[in-house]
């Protein structure tokens, strides 16, 4: 059962007392969208990372992906201190991020040929990959001939046939339509019960959390903190039929119960930016 | 796996023959063509006027004959192109590099935008007496005007293509470890390609306006030579046939540059025009 991390698993990620602060384009005051973060994620563990927007829980996901620096404190993936992005992690991003002029086949590539791991094996591995998430046929579509959720399946291809051994996924399905998101989520438990590796998935939906992750961190408002770490001690697999669970149900209320004290203090518009800022 | 959100991809619309099309594709042209000198010849019945003012198509049509027969009409034709086309190449090859790289630095963009900018909104007329007093009265100076006129449009485009190069496509490029070199290569470029097809179309107009504007007042050779001469010895017939000529160039050249946007482009959502 994947519970809270046990003493002696191998962490996938070991943040300490992070910090990321910005400077506003607009006034050049600081904003602090990150302080004494502190978060473990096990090997194997579906960790999402719930909170009000604008809290920063994209930011630390950009440290951990090695594209935001961290202003203090520490990240370690699997034991090894992040100075940048590495071949052992990917990301999908929220927006998507296909290269427009690209075919689903071609973009599935990209990530590829950015790590330089071209070789007689890619075809085959690209094509796999694709019938993984569900879009063989269409190999020779361009992006905008695709549906959102399909764009998304493009999406995580990409970053699943670099075999990274964490995944970092920032609003993946936020985009998307409610069914297809339904959908989105179930097979993406089918996807990575496959391969099996370490997740970090930042949500703002607090039944998809609850749906698909073994834990749940709660983030504060900004500067964001770690609130209370959730564990989902739900069986697997779970369903939709799963939601009507008590169990769920009391989680999801709790989770719900820990967001409402951390609304928004400032202005949507405020927070919007931040949210994209990060 | 089950794909609830697919939509039919790439449907490959069947039908038509290919002569049936291509007929289809060239009747709309021939028709108005024809209705334009037939609307022409019904002027000149209808007002009969002198044909030294303002000749009827018959007439232009016999000296475009006589010019092609004497030799006269192809020589001019490719002396334009010729200072065109090494204008034109001169322009991209300083213009393309020249725009990615300022594109790229903001401080060389700091450096360079005012000039820039105050060249492309300069008539290149003004340049063109300076440029006789560089250069003399043949080829060398209908190439410099071309230069002039298409290197900054093209250039000013391209800075513009790698400045608004889409935030989110960068970050997934570098999240899977892009260099420099990569990102340049595989994200840059490509996203500006678009622009820079709008700047070399924007740069063969303007270097179309460059070339006349030389040809027509230095008599430095070429089609607007032609024109000029003939206006001068009273062949309005002539200088119609030669006009017309440089019509029929411009338009295909414009035609030409609009569908290498338009394939540089076709990966866009919204298609410039």
């Amino acid at each position: 059962m994947q519970g809270a991390p046990r003493e002696g698993r191998e962490m996938a990620v070991e943040a300490r007392n992070v910090a990321v602060a910005y400077e506003r384009t607009r006034d050049k005051s600081t904003l602090i969208a990150l302080e004494n973060f502190t978060l473990d994620v096990a090997e194997g563990e579906f960790l999402a990372i719930v909170g009000p927007s604008g809290c920063g829980k994209s930011t630390f996901l950009n440290v951990v992906a090695g594209l935001v620096p961290a202003a203090a404190g520490e990240v370690r993936v699997f034991g090894k201190p992040v100075t940048g992005p590495g071949p052992d992690r990917a990301v999908v991003f929220q927006d998507y991020a296909l290269m427009p002029w690209r075919t689903v086949e071609s973009n599935v590539r990209f990530g590829l040929e950015m790590q330089h791991r071209i070789d007689s094996g890619t075809k085959t591995k690209i094509a796999e990959y694709i019938e993984m998430v569900g879009l063989t046929g269409f190999e020779k579509a361009y992006p905008r001939e695709l549906s959102g959720g399909m764009r998304q399946r493009v999406g995580l291809a990409r970053a699943l046939v670099t075999e990274p051994r964490l995944l970092l996924m920032d609003e993946p399905f936020a985009a998307v339509d409610a069914m297809t998101r339904e959908l989105m989520q179930e097979e993406l438990t089918k996807i990575v019960a496959k391969t099996g590796q370490p997740i970090i998935f930042i949500t703002h939906g607090v039944d998809e959390a609850v749906t698909l992750a073994d834990r749940i961190a709660v983030v504060t408002n900004r500067p964001g903190r770690i609130k209370e770490i959730v564990p989902v001690d739900l069986p697997r697999p779970r369903s939709r039929a799963s939601r009507q669970l008590p169990e769920f149900q009391a989680l999801r209320d709790h989770v719900w119960d820990l967001l409402a004290t951390e609304r928004p203090a400032k202005a949507e518009a405020e927070t919007v930016t931040a949210a994209r800022e990060s | 796996m089950a794909t609830a959100t697919v939509t039919e991809p790439l449907l490959v619309k069947k039908g038509r023959p290919l002569w049936l099309r291509l007929v289809l594709r060239v009747l709309p042209g021939i028709v108005s063509f024809a209705a334009f000198i037939g609307l022409w010849q019904l002027l000149i019945v209808v007002f009969d006027p002198n044909p030294i003012l303002f000749p009827g198509p018959g007439e232009v049509g016999e000296e475009f004959v006589t010019a092609w027969r004497e030799g006269e009409l192809w020589p001019a034709v490719s002396n334009s192109m010729r200072a065109m086309f090494i204008g034109l190449v001169i322009s991209l090859v300083v213009g393309i590099p020249l725009g990615l790289a300022i594109g790229m630095s903001p401080t060389a963009d700091l450096l360079t935008s005012p000039y820039l900018w105050a060249f492309f909104a300069m008539p290149r007329i003004a340049l063109a007496p300076l440029m006789i007093v560089f250069f003399g009265f043949g080829m060398e100076v209908k190439i410099w005007l071309v230069v002039l006129s298409a290197v900054v449009p093209i250039l000013l485009s391209c800075k513009e293509g790698v400045q608004t190069v889409d935030e989110s496509l960068v970050n997934a490029a570098r999240s899977f470890g892009a260099g420099r070199l990569e990102m340049f290569a595989k994200v840059i470029t490509p996203y500006t390609l678009p622009f820079i097809a709008s700047g070399v179309r924007n740069g063969i107009s303007r270097g179309f306006v460059g070339l006349l504007v030389i040809e027509l007042t230095v008599g430095s050779g070429g089609i607007g030579t032609e024109v000029m001469q003939s206006m001068r010895n009273f062949n309005t017939g002539r200088m119609f046939a030669f006009a017309s000529t440089l019509i029929a160039i411009a338009l295909v050249l414009i035609s030409l540059s609009r569908r290498l946007e338009a394939y540089a482009s076709r990966w866009r959502e919204e298609v410039a025009v």
